[in-house]
């Protein structure tokens, strides 16, 4: 081994996802004296070898024994021991670097291909040195250059464009950052309604920088001098003036001193050779290493792996989709769909045939079926951006194919579906739009008697839906991310120069394929690469991808790794099951779930897969047509083929009558002289259906393409709630009036429960303290009390408990109109004040942190606030009995400290507003151990004697009685109108805080509007009426001791609101009229054990249960529409069901 | 007025049944109720047992067959395990429970394949797995493990769960598992020797000088110790003690205080370990390597289990040259015993007043106060006689090991910033560690372990937050484990172990100048005196230097300038 002292260059290579930059170090003068980079094209081992030859050459007269070596970078590591190198962790190589050249570096945004990273500096007084804070993004490609490069590579904007393109002054609309491909999605729309690109970047750029600067900085703020390292950092322009503008404004915002007079852009620099950084950081690594690291090997073990190494790799891999070409065969003669074969038309035949229409996001599907449910027809066009043009398109095919055989065509009916359903209904005036989930139902319970599953794999959409006695009892989709549809699979092809109906046949012919990692469907493309790197063959790479698509379906997407609770019938549909390879990776991944197992699944692919939803609509067609409706709205083929329109999306469309100010489109059809849309009879215009999201209004002028007026039909899309589908404040409130009137019949204890827990009750005032000479003091603080303005943030367990603590704080004196609840969650409160937080946790903890904030700087500003109370329940009543424990949920209880650690750790806020913050741990359980509790922590606040304290604690839990029981008095008479009536109650089970209609994302509002009484189940009555006819048989019978007790059930019933929400599951699966629909938050541990228990619970007793699990701060407002609709469908046909069954019992 | 209210329901709902074929009672969903393991099951029956290290596992083992219960660790849980649990469990298990699960179901299957029918494997297997009575979602998970089990085909296979927290009074179902006093105290024993050893282990390691040869011994050890449990003998009356406690109705009660006695007495398990002392020292070290010292907090599981479970991360720690400071089961036990005083001090008050009305009470009050007093005289005495013998085993393995901190000390440490009240995982413990051993300057860095999504130390880790913004040199990483991502998790341990190794580098640098001997002086010197390279000889800490060789560089220095002087 050489020593230090005989080295002569020090070499450091970065080896990026996109580029390998080199430095080489003279070991005696520290001078760089030979750099470069080149993107190594995805070849990063022959880059680096191509850079190790030429140093060499270049450096002849230096041996390699002279020479030490130092990797960095994402592909360094397995490099590393190929040559001899020591591998140094890139943060640690780029700090080291920023701190040699940059001394006063106070953070590092570092924006690389695949890693975000931050690095925040802190000093350490008395040491001279500073700590480092990194975070990086983890298994998500959400705000990395990735993300960039996709959309760029969408764009297609030249390389020098790119750099140039600018942030400042441009007009920005909301683009996701979370995630790549739904950052295209937003783009393609965006793209669609003629968004300029130069409007498109910057608010990608917008994206990345607030998904980095939420996302990495864990609440710490970014100290300047800020770096932006990395190669969009380095080269796109408007990135960095998107990076200055918010972190200029961050300061801003948390008042961080800056140096006086600086303008707090300038402390925001890229460096001009931050290209280098890593590498030359890992030379200074290497200087401070021990002796015996990095001697230089050589390249030949290098050159070996390049030449055969890898490709031995290969040899263990897994085997292809099929493993001889009989297997293919004998796959393709059980699975293959048969083919389709359109019905012979003849000339002078009238046929009479109604249509199906599917409008999915990347194709429009059109069939045409026989009254006798057979399919003549069929019709397909690939998006081309516009539904209504593919729209004309493909009936305009289906029409021509009668047309051309001399037969004419009378359609029955039409009947749309997919996710222009509304918008097509409108201005085809179809006679119906069916939800997506219903129609694949339908359709594939048409062909096959025992349906289980259903898988759809569209281009964009993955829908899972879990049958059981012919209804959808479940589904999951795509609504977090798009890893595992079939675009992927199409676009990848395409790269490869194949076409997508060619997929199969390459990928059948690989004998193995190389193991791809299942998940984010960006860093699928990075594997890509790499296995074409490998020495890969695109057959195999088509092969593996196959591999991992059910994967990413069923483990990713829908998280269903347990096959056996699902059924054993499967039927795979959607335009995706005509390729063959993903078929068969489909069929072995279902196939492998079952092995060991007794039962053995049954796959079917549906015999018209791609048109499966268009068939469903179909099929709704005809249902309609038997059960009365012997017309159509439908303009007719000649109509639709001559829709001319105009679109506008704007400012100007934007709706203003609600706070989602959604960006709306408007649609003008352009009407013939008789005022009708083209080819439209009078009766078919006046028939025209009006849904309540979608619709539209006659008599608007415009101007066409000749610059004549002509008067149109204009239809309105893009809104999210019924006010939207609107245009003048007249007519959304005759809207609103009838939404009111279907509210104010249709009970929803939600709402009255959010009045009835932060009202007042107007608790007695306790006797104040004998006012003696002595007391002065005492008497001053008791008067005190007044003026004493409490702050208290509207979180967690306050949507059970507020009456508790408003009654004790009101019974001491404090003013009711003193004691403030920060605002219900809303999007704008969560992102106001969520930049402080440092960890991750389930969404209603995280919210908690923005309600303080609410209070601090919303609340206070109105009016100053002397406190801010934010209790810690460690234990509270279920009210249950026999159970062993009264836990809360341990992430809610420690939520208070984790906020005053955010609000004091750069700088005690509180403080500094004079505010004090007291977050006492209480027990509810034990009345005098609250007592106690509530005695120490305001005895000093407030000045209380014990007496008072004591009599308070009696008025909070006595007015937190009366709430209860006022609610369970409501749920009472609402419930008994239910039964009434006939009608269908909907059960909330969740948690307190999913009464918020921030974190609930008004699902249940949803319910309502379609007239679903909603109740919720911490007050379900539990008078001796209702507890006999629900539980009295199992409490005699042994089963049970009470009808409160929950042992039948759950063994563990060690928290509260578990245990609540068992019983009332237990509830709801007893009683005739009450569904229920489960709420569980993303990262909920509480509820996650009992999933299958509740659902157990619900479903044996054949009562419907739908789950919306996984809640989080993101509003899933298409996902949550379908559901609600698909939930509507179902419970329409349950009730049916049930009250015929009612009613059969009454006659006989 | 409920009479009225009844009426007026049965009124309105009059003529309305409850559809019989929809929602009977026959038909409603009930829990499994678990057969019981009996005590004349035990020679036919086989208690599977995991979850901890193997080391522990392993010495558990030997415990239970000491008591007479036929007993097998499971083999050490992996990442194919893990995906059968999550195969098989619930979507939201904690990492834990998928790891757990999975290796039970991993092991089961096996034995089908070795060719136990499955009826078999359900007739004579039982799982015996720790639970709790806490917050956490953990504590539920009993039915989940049942529900997997059926899903994947052992319908009616026993899961008993032993709570940590429920002491003498646990539900276990059947007695083919008697917890009594003596099941406690081998327990307890075979855990800590466990704990002693392993540590030790993490001690040495680093610094052996023959690669591999700290492992060798340690499995020598441990299988000398497995023989030691295994075979302990037991205290049983007989003859005319039998008879004459059996006539007072004693026999428990007597046996209870041999036992414990004995365990205070005897030197059976102390003079195993100074055995398994000898053994260590043949491993010779060179304390001369810089270290980067690396104290592991997190959630007990985490940080207890090794392997693919915690991303191998102690492995790859060592690798990049840290020294580990695990943390020891017995710390958890403490906790028990501090969380239940807390508890019963916090109820000081009440239960001195209980039924109290009046001044003239006096008696009642007496009898309160002797009431509170028994259970924390109880309480303090048991943490005192547990620390004492986890005490005397680290003595006995020679000393060189830590001594578990006073939970007092990291209660006062923790509560500033985090309600020591505050249940759930490891609760304030977290935040102590992280604050004690960067004031007493035991570390360079904390890594904090703790599975995805864990609730309780999930929120701990945003008051890590005010921690490290008040002491603003502690190093503080938390890392949540998954089963997948280990190279992303090991990268990001590397950023912050950069940053521990620059402080490991600057004592080492700091020392070497300070000194006045040379490396090669040293050398040696430490070549002339082999008891230095001794795994047990002890190397004085110097002026709050953490980095164990900066210290040995001022110790050595120190004895080079004793022997030139003399």
């Amino acid at each position: 081994m050489n020593t230090m002292d005989t080295v002569k260059l020090l070499i450091g290579i970065d080896v990026g996802s996109t580029t390998v930059k080199a430095v080489v170090v003279d070991h005696l003068s520290g001078e760089i004296i030979w750099q470069d980079y080149q993107r190594h094209e995805t070849k990063q081992p022959e880059m680096v070898l191509s850079f190790l030859q030429r140093i060499e050459s270049d450096h002849s007269h230096i041996t390699r024994d002279e020479m030490r070596l130092y990797l960095t970078g994402s592909g360094a590591m397995n490099i590393s021991a190929l040559i001899g190198a020591k591998f140094v962790q890139e943060v640690t190589a780029v700090c080291l670097a920023a701190e040699k050249l940059y001394p006063d570096v106070g953070s590092i945004i570092d924006l690389g291909g695949q890693d975000s990273k931050i690095i925040i500096f802190k000093e350490i007084p008395g040491t001279g040195r500073k700590k480092k804070i990194p975070s990086m993004n983890d298994k998500c490609a959400g705000g990395t250059g990735a993300v960039l490069d996709k959309i760029n590579a969408k764009l297609a904007i030249p390389s020098d464009e790119l750099a140039k393109q600018q942030y400042d002054g441009v007009k920005l609309h909301s683009v996701a950052g979370k995630c790549g491909v739904f950052a295209e999605t937003d783009i393609n729309s965006l793209q669609k309604q003629g968004v300029q690109t130069k409007e498109l970047m910057a608010s990608l750029f917008e994206a990345i920088v607030l998904q980095n600067l939420t996302v990495l900085t864990r609440g710490h703020t970014l100290r300047p001098q800020v770096l932006l390292i990395g190669g969009p950092n380095n080269h796109i322009e408007g990135i960095q003036q998107a990076w200055k503008h918010h972190i200029s404004l961050l300061w801003k915002e948390r008042d961080y001193p800056l140096p006086e007079g600086c303008n707090p852009k300038d402390l925001i620099i890229t460096p001009d050779n931050a290209l280098y950084f890593a590498a030359i950081g890992a030379i200074e690594y290497g200087l401070d290493e021990e002796e015996d690291h990095g001697e230089y090997m050589g390249w030949d073990a290098l050159n070996y792996y390049i030449k055969e190494g890898r490709l031995k790799a290969k040899a263990g891999a897994d085997k292809g989709l099929v493993t001889s070409e009989d297997e293919m065969h004998a796959f393709y003669e059980k699975y293959a769909p048969e083919n389709f074969e359109s019905a012979s038309f003849y000339p002078g035949q009238k046929v009479e045939a109604f249509i199906g229409l599917d409008a999915g996001s990347t194709s429009t599907k059109a069939v045409l079926i026989s009254p006798e449910k057979e399919v003549l027809s069929k019709a397909y066009q690939l998006s081309r951006g516009n539904p209504i043009e593919d729209t004309k398109s493909v009936l305009n095919k289906l029409h021509e194919q009668v047309l051309s055989a001399g037969a004419t065509l009378r359609v029955l009916g039409l009947v749309t579906t997919g996710y222009a359903k509304d918008v097509l209904k409108e201005v085809l005036c179809a006679d119906a739009a069916v939800v997506e989930t219903v129609a694949h139902t339908q359709s594939a319970l048409h062909y096959y008697n025992k349906v289980d599953v259903i898988c759809d794999i569209g281009g964009q959409d993955i829908k899972i839906m879990m049958l059981k006695d012919g209804q959808v009892k479940d589904f999951e989709l795509n609504t977090q991310c798009s890893a595992g549809n079939g675009y992927f699979l199409q676009s990848t092809a395409e790269s490869f120069g194949i076409p997508v109906e060619k997929y199969a046949e390459n990928a059948f012919k690989a004998r193995l394929s190389p193991t791809f990692a299942y998940g984010c469907a960006v860093f699928l493309q990075s594997d890509i690469v790499n296995f074409q790197r490998m020495g890969w063959q695109r057959e195999e790479i088509l092969s593996g991808l196959a591999n991992v698509l059910p994967k990413n379906v069923w483990l990713y997407v829908a998280q269903i790794p347990n096959f056996a609770k699902l059924g054993t019938h499967f039927v795979l549909q959607g335009g995706t099951q005509n390729n063959m390879a993903a078929v068969k990776a489909q069929v072995d991944f279902i196939e492998s779930r079952f092995e060991g197992k007794p039962e053995k699944p049954t796959i079917i692919v549906h015999k018209h897969c791609g048109e499966s939803g268009a068939i469903g609509a179909g099929l709704e067609a005809i249902r309609l047509w038997e059960h009365g409706r012997k017309t159509t709205g439908f303009i007719g083929m000649d109509a639709t083929a001559n829709i001319k329109y105009n679109t506008t999306c704007d400012e100007s469309t934007r709706c203003s009558f609600c706070k989602n100010k959604c960006l709306r489109t408007f649609i003008d059809l352009e009407l013939g002289e008789n005022g009708h849309q083209h080819g439209m009879t009078m009766n078919q215009h006046e028939g025209m259906a009006k849904t309540p999201v979608v619709s539209a209004t006659n008599g608007h002028t415009a101007h066409n393409g000749n610059g004549k007026s002509v008067k149109t039909r204009r239809v309105i899309v893009g809104n999210f709630c019924e006010k939207g589908s609107v245009e003048d404040v007249a007519a959304m409130r005759g809207i609103k009036k009838g939404l009111d009137d279907v509210i104010k019949t249709t009970p929803n204890l939600l709402n009255v429960a959010n009045k009835e827990l932060f009202r007042s009750y107007s608790p007695v005032r306790v006797s104040p303290p004998k006012q003696k000479g002595l007391f002065k003091k005492q008497k001053k603080e008791v008067t005190d009390r007044s003026d004493l303005r409490i702050g208290i943030p509207r979180v967690l367990l306050m949507y059970s408990l507020a009456p508790l603590f408003t009654s004790y704080f009101e019974s001491l004196g404090v003013l009711k109109r003193n004691i403030i609840f920060s605002d219900f969650t809303s999007e704008q409160l969560y992102k106001e004040g969520g930049k402080r937080g440092a960890i991750d946790p389930c969404f209603p903890s995280k919210v908690t942190l923005s309600h303080v904030h609410n209070l601090l700087f919303s609340k206070q500003e109105k009016k100053p606030l002397n406190l801010i109370f934010f209790p810690m329940v460690g234990d509270m009543c279920s009210g249950l009995v026999n159970t062993v424990g009264a836990w809360v949920c341990p992430s809610t209880v420690p939520a208070a400290e984790t906020v005053k650690a955010a609000f004091t750790k750069e700088k005690d806020i509180f403080k500094s507003m004079n505010i004090q913050y007291v977050n006492p741990f209480l027990n509810l359980v034990e009345k005098r151990l609250f007592e106690k509790q509530m005695f120490d922590t305001f005895q000093p606040v407030l000045g209380i004697t014990r007496k008072e304290n004591m009599q308070a604690v009696d008025q909070a839990y006595e007015c937190l009685e009366q709430y209860r029981s006022n609610m369970r008095a409501v749920a009472r008479e609402t419930l008994t109108t239910i039964e009434q009536e006939n009608k269908i109650g909907v059960v909330l089970l969740g948690r307190p805080y999913h009464k918020d209609p921030g974190i609930n994302h008004e699902i249940f509002e949803g319910f309502q509007k379609l007239g679903y009484p909603i109740l919720t189940q911490d007050v379900l009555p539990q008078d001796d009426y209702t507890m006999e006819q629900l539980f009295g048989a199992e409490v005699r019978e042994g089963i049970i001791s009470h009808p409160l007790d929950i042992s039948d059930v759950w063994k563990r019933t060690l928290n509260t609101n578990v245990n609540i929400k068992l019983w009332a599951a237990k509830f709801v699966a007893r009683h005739p009229n009450l569904v229920a629909v489960e709420l569980s938050n993303f990262k909920c541990g509480h509820d996650a054990p009992t999933y299958t228990v509740i659902e157990e619970i619900i479903e044996r007793s054949g009562t419907p249960f739908f789950s919306l699990k996984d809640l989080d701060e993101n509003k899933p407002k298409g996902s949550m529409k379908l559901r609600i609709e698909t939930i509507d469908y179902f419970l329409k046909q349950y009730r049916e069901r049930i009250f015929d069954l009612v009613l059969e019992d009454e006659v006989y | 007025m409920k009479n009225e209210l009844i009426e007026l329901v049965e009124k309105k709902t009059r003529g309305k049944k409850i559809p019989a074929n929809n929602k009977s009672t026959a038909r409603h969903f009930r829990i499994h109720k678990e057969r019981p393991f009996l005590y004349e099951e035990r020679e036919t029956t086989t208690v599977l047992v995991g979850g901890l290290s193997p080391a522990h596992d392993y010495l558990f083992e030997a415990t239970m067959k000491g008591l007479g219960v036929k007993t097998v660790a499971l083999p050490n849980t992996n990442l194919d395990a893990f995906h059968l649990g999550r195969e098989y469990g619930n979507n939201g298990y904690c990492n834990p429970a998928y790891f757990t699960v999975g290796n039970l179901i991993r092991y089961l299957r096996n034995l089908e394949k070795s060719g136990i029918p499955k009826e078999e494997i359900i007739e004579n297997y039982v799982f015996f797995t720790i639970g709790c009575n806490a917050p956490c979602r953990f504590g539920m998970l009993e039915t989940e493990y049942r529900m997997a089990m059926k899903d994947c085909g052992y319908e009616g296979f026993r899961i008993l769960v032993f709570e940590n927290e429920g002491g003498l009074n646990q539900k276990i179902q059947g007695k083919g598992v008697q917890v009594n006093p003596e099941f406690f105290l081998a327990t307890v024993n075979a855990l800590n020797m466990a704990d002693v050893v392993s540590e030790l282990g993490y001690a040495i390691r680093p610094f052996e000088v023959e690669e591999g040869k700290t492992n060798e011994v340690m499995e020598k050890a441990l299988k000398y110790l497995y023989d030691k449990l295994q075979n302990k003998r037991r205290v049983v009356f007989k003859g005319w003690k039998d008879i004459f406690f059996k006539k007072l109705h004693l026999t428990n009660t007597a046996l209870f205080l041999v036992r414990f006695i004995e365990q205070l007495k005897s030197n059976y398990y102390t003079d195993a370990l100074k055995e398994v002392r000898k053994m260590f020292e043949a491993v010779e070290v060179d304390r001369f390597k810089s270290k980067t010292t690396v104290k592991i907090t997190g959630e007990f599981w985490a940080i207890t289990t090794v392997g693919e479970g915690n991303f191998n991360m102690f492995r790859f720690l060592e690798k990049e040259g840290a020294v580990l400071l695990v943390e020891p089961v017995a710390s958890l036990i403490q906790l028990l015993f501090s969380k239940g005083l807390l508890r019963h001090e916090n109820r000081r008050e009440m239960l001195l007043k209980d039924r109290i009305k009046g001044w003239w009470q006096v008696r009642k009050r007496y009898k309160n106060y002797l009431k509170f007093q028994k259970k924390r005289q109880t309480l303090l005495l048991g943490n005192f006689l547990f620390r004492r013998e986890y005490s005397r085993l680290l003595k006995a393995l020679g000393g060189n090991n830590h001594m578990l901190i006073k939970q007092s000390i990291l209660q006062e440490v923790a509560n500033p910033f985090y309600n020591i009240n505050i249940e759930g995982a490891e609760g304030y413990m977290e935040i102590a560690k992280n604050i004690y051993y960067h004031e007493h300057k035991l570390c360079h860095m904390v890594l904090s372990l703790k599975p995805f999504g864990c609730m309780p130390s999930t929120q701990s880790d945003g008051v890590q937050a005010a921690v490290i913004e008040k002491y603003k040199d502690i190093i503080f990483l938390p890392l949540e484990t998954s089963g997948d991502g280990e190279t992303n998790a090991q990268s990001r341990v590397l950023m912050s172990l950069g940053d521990a190794r620059v402080k490991a580098k600057t004592e080492m640098a700091t020392a070497k100048e300070t000194v006045q001997s040379t490396m090669e002086e040293m050398r040696d010197y430490v070549n002339r005196n082999p008891i230095l390279k001794s795994p047990f000889y002890i190397v004085p800490k110097h002026n709050g230097t953490v980095s164990q060789a900066a210290n040995f560089i001022y110790h050595v220095d120190a004895l080079i300038k004793q022997e030139t002087a003399a």
